[in-house]
């Protein structure tokens, strides 16, 4: 073969794999550099502003139970989880220690009934018999000493008695006159007292009714009872065998009906009013929204990272799922509603440059839109300008995208 | 005085400059050889695989800096390590490893060849056999261009020109041991494989049998080292640059 036709040759075979090689890395290359991302529809809906929270499940009415006596337990009737009604038995307390106390307060208070009557049949009038006998023995010698006193002044008018028999007679009527005072201020004495004493006697004796009473209710008490009609959520005795005065020993929650208590940003409170529709999900029912209205909201905040302001979520419907109470829950509270916009999710948009950029997809390829957006929520925001509804646009890795990248949907791992 | 002419079957052909070796190792790969193995020419030999390096080192570099993943590790970094400063610096730490990596295979496998060669009664001469090896590298200058023409005439392109199986296959769609098999089956590997076979034949003055002999059993173990670190080893070692699934929008 010539030397002119043999470089001819190679350099056209040259050439042909070079070629070729630009041919398959073009066609090939394109995949390889395809941008993994997901895709998302333009479509028509609401777009509704909401407020979203974190909480836990409660039961529509919580109450403690509360035991009001002290002493070991004898008996517990109810575990974490039961149904319970109204004045079903929970627990039975100890009673003997009370049984002695209202024994103990009994005997004080017959006791007591037992010195009044004997006070008013016996001491009382005795008494009292004493001080009238001793003035009515003051009145006689009084009466004595002023009959004596006038013989007295006539036998001295005429002489027979001396001056100083005289006065010692008048002596004896002032002192028959100061004993008849003492005797009448005994009896007067006397009658004060009898009735200090019967008041004071009566006292006590309602001091011992009370504590009987008393007694008797604690006796009663150390029967703890159910104070509604619900399930035990909280078992906070477990296996104490000593309760304490005032001691929590259960939590019952009327489960018919269940609330959300969710924890709103300090940001965000001033927009959440009562009676705001709010769309609860929780890990446990992950098919439905439960629907609620917000029926509370707290006065003042807590605090843990920052500050946070509790609002109950009244639960219209549980939709037969299972609600528990303690479960977590995400709570969306609507708090401004719109009609049917054109919108995409929230991650479709990128801004650069200032301007609002989206990528449609179509066959493959990736290619630059600019748009105009109008509000947003977490999930969407609206398109007034740049899509078209049902086109399809590049979600994750949307940042990563160029004019005609080449992207491919990514897989979700199972 | 240094002859112009060269005796070959008592024909005398001109000698070639610089330029004329590099395109007769296109035309006439044996007669080039010849001409080097009388008279040398390190420096050329040298300056081919380091400008093949040079060229596909930024070539490379360009398309680092279009991988979106590539530039999103680079915008998580902290604001005080300066991510330019960073990329650049390693862009040029990355280009003189290149070199050093190029230059200092062409001396092993030089070496390896020195060694074994005379076993297969050759008789030839280092300086000689490292300036065909470097010859041999030729084909790649083509590669390089290639390589650069691609990366510019693709813009949103970040993936390397590829001249061998692997290109039919998708990373994430084969085994990392099957997709590493493929890779050693390149067009310009083979096309140097043949040059090197050639021009170590003609510096040991032994038949091309046993210079493929040899030539062959250094790629076979190369190639083998290669799969075995990118097919196995690799993934074990980092398992989260392997482990990727993807499927197409158009199978929605």
């Amino acid at each position: 073969m010539k030397k002119p036709v043999k470089r001819i040759i190679i350099t056209l075979v040259i050439i042909v794999i070079c070629g070729l090689l630009l041919s398959v890395n073009q066609i090939f290359g394109s995949k390889r550099d395809a941008v993994k991302i997901t895709i998302g529809k333009v479509d028509k809906g609401p777009v509704e502003q909401v407020v979203q929270a974190t909480g836990i499940i409660e039961p529509g009415e919580k109450n403690k139970v509360r035991v009001e006596v002290e002493g070991n337990v004898l008996e517990k009737l109810a575990k974490e989880g039961d149904v319970v009604k109204k004045g079903d038995v929970l627990l039975i307390v100890d009673q003997t220690k009370l049984k002695n106390e209202l024994l103990d307060a009994e005997i004080k208070l017959k006791r007591l009934q037992n010195n009044l009557k004997t006070l008013i049949e016996t001491t009382g009038p005795s008494e009292e018999l004493n001080a009238k006998n001793d003035l009515e023995k003051s009145k006689i010698s009084l009466d004595y000493a002023v009959k004596n006193l006038e013989t007295m002044r006539r036998m001295y008018k005429e002489e027979i008695i001396t001056r100083r028999q005289l006065e010692e007679a008048e002596r004896n009527l002032d002192t028959s006159k100061l004993d008849y005072q003492g005797s009448e201020q005994q009896l007067k004495s006397q009658k004060e007292k009898f009735a200090k004493s019967l008041s004071e006697a009566k006292w006590e004796i309602e001091l011992a009714q009370a504590d009987l009473k008393e007694a008797k209710r604690k006796l009663d008490q150390a029967i703890v009872r159910a104070s509604i009609t619900g399930t035990i959520v909280e078992d906070l005795l477990k296996e104490k065998r000593y309760v304490g005065f005032g001691e929590e020993i259960f939590s019952i929650g009327d489960v018919s009906r269940f609330n959300a208590k969710v924890k709103v940003d300090e940001l965000d409170i001033s927009k959440v009013k009562i009676g705001q529709p709010a769309l609860i999900s929780s890990e446990a029912f992950k098919d439905v929204k439960l629907e609620s209205h917000v029926t509370e909201i707290a006065s003042q905040a807590t605090r843990e990272t920052f500050a946070q302001i509790e609002v109950t979520l009244q639960i219209d419907s549980t939709h037969q799922r299972p609600v528990r109470p303690n479960l977590s829950v995400d709570a969306e509270i609507q708090i401004e509603k719109s009609g049917n916009l054109l919108r995409v999710p929230i991650e479709a948009v990128i801004k650069k440059d200032g301007k609002n950029l989206v990528f449609v997809i179509n066959k493959n390829r990736a290619h630059r839109r600019e748009v105009a957006v109008g509000s947003a929520n977490q999930k969407y925001i609206v398109i007034t300008k740049g899509l078209k509804e049902g086109e399809q646009v590049a979600l994750k890795n949307a940042d990563r995208l160029k004019e005609n990248s080449f992207v491919e949907k990514e897989k979700t791992k199972k | 005085m240094e002859s112009n002419n060269n005796q070959t079957n008592g024909i005398s052909v001109p000698r070639k400059n610089w330029l004329g070796r590099i395109t007769g190792v296109f035309y006439e790969p044996a007669e080039t050889f010849r001409q080097l193995d009388e008279k040398p020419d390190l420096i050329t030999a040298l300056l081919i695989p380091l400008v093949v390096t040079l060229i596909s080192g930024s070539a490379g570099i360009i398309l680092s800096f279009r991988n979106p993943e590539f530039m999103d590790k680079m915008s998580q970094m902290p604001d005080k390590a300066n991510p330019q400063i960073f990329m650049w610096v390693g862009a040029i730490v990355g280009i003189i490893f290149a070199i050093i990596w190029c230059l200092g295979s062409i001396l092993l496998k030089s070496g390896i060849i020195h060694v074994i060669a005379p076993f297969m009664n050759g008789k030839g001469n280092y300086k000689n056999l490292l300036t065909v090896i470097g010859y041999a590298y030729v084909p790649y200058l083509i590669f390089s261009l290639l390589f650069s023409a691609y990366v510019l005439l693709n813009p949103t392109s970040f993936t390397p020109l590829m001249a061998n199986l692997s290109i039919l296959v998708k990373k994430d769609e084969v085994s990392p041991l099957i997709f590493s098999l493929l890779s050693q089956f390149d067009v310009f590997a083979f096309w140097m494989l043949f040059l090197c076979i050639t021009g170590v034949s003609v510096v040991y003055k032994f038949s091309r049998k046993k210079a493929a002999i040899i030539i062959l059993g250094l790629w076979l173990v190369t190639a083998t080292v290669s799969v075995i670190v990118g097919g196995i080893v690799g993934p074990k070692l980092f398992p989260k640059a392997y482990n990727q699934t993807s499927e197409s929008v158009d199978s929605e």
